[in-house]
């Protein structure tokens, strides 16, 4: 069974994944950054912007049983399930980042596109390595899945990042809103 | 509606968003909202401002045509 486990390629990827989340946040836990704080203004949108994802994975869901009733279970299948996930979580990335919400006060938005673009790519790469090996549909499925997210992600904080430098100016003397 | 004395303020003093932003403890896009009435700052970040701007509630937050208004109507 461990050689069962350990011959998936997956098991290194979630490996080095969690281990790889494990050092970010005990050096977020121990940064003198106060790298967790969210301004006001920015607490009231995230809070919109979890409303919104629970609505949408519900949604989501309600979707799944029907379609799963009428003869398609894909929406209940793990990739489906992934899917659905990864809705609510565009859902609320993507009303974060256009209400300026996302960062916090002292992140910058140049490592979140970094970090983006990177597991962008990787999931990307290993998708298509799962298709041109003949892998399994889970394995097809969610890594297509989470690289769209990251894909969805990269654009929409590029966007956010250049529409805020170009706007800066203009809204400090009054010309445009915001 | 936009807070024009707010903005004003701001100005007086030669500072920008963002420094006004820095020294109240929010993002810039915030005092932006502030400025713009797009959003209605809690009253701790109201003093806050004021502090920094060396103003009063009043001087910056308090519409006396909009009270006279709706006192009269």
């Amino acid at each position: 069974m461990v050689n069962a486990i350990t011959d998936n390629g997956y098991f290194y990827v979630l490996l080095v994944f969690t281990a790889a989340f494990a050092i970010v946040s005990i050096a977020a836990y121990f940064s003198k950054k106060h790298s967790n704080e969210y301004d006001e203004r920015q607490t009231v949108s995230r809070g919109i912007a979890y409303r919104y994802s629970f609505w949408v994975i519900i949604a989501y869901f309600t979707a799944a049983a029907f379609a799963s009733r009428m003869g398609f279970p894909f929406l209940i299948s793990v990739p489906g399930i992934y899917i659905g996930i990864f809705i609510a979580l565009t859902v609320f990335a993507e009303v974060c980042v256009f209400k300026d919400a996302y960062f916090t006060l002292n992140e910058k938005p140049l490592t979140y596109i970094i970090i983006s673009g990177i597991c962008f790519i990787g999931f990307a790469a290993w998708g298509v390595r799962s298709v041109l090996i003949g892998g399994t549909d889970n394995e097809i499925g969610i890594s297509f899945t989470i690289a769209a997210f990251f894909l969805i992600l990269l654009v929409s904080l590029l966007i956010r990042v250049a529409y805020n430098k170009k706007t800066e100016h203009m809204q400090e003397d009054g010309y445009e809103e915001s | 509606m936009k807070n024009l004395k707010l903005k004003s303020a701001r100005a007086a003093m030669d500072m920008s968003q963002q420094r006004l932003a820095d020294a109240v403890g929010v993002s810039r896009q915030t005092m932006n909202a502030i400025e713009n009435g797009d959003y209605n700052p809690t009253i701790n970040l109201c003093i806050a401002i004021c502090k920094t701007l060396n103003r009063t509630l009043n001087d910056l937050f308090w519409d006396e045509e909009q009270l006279h208004l709706e006192k009269h109507a």
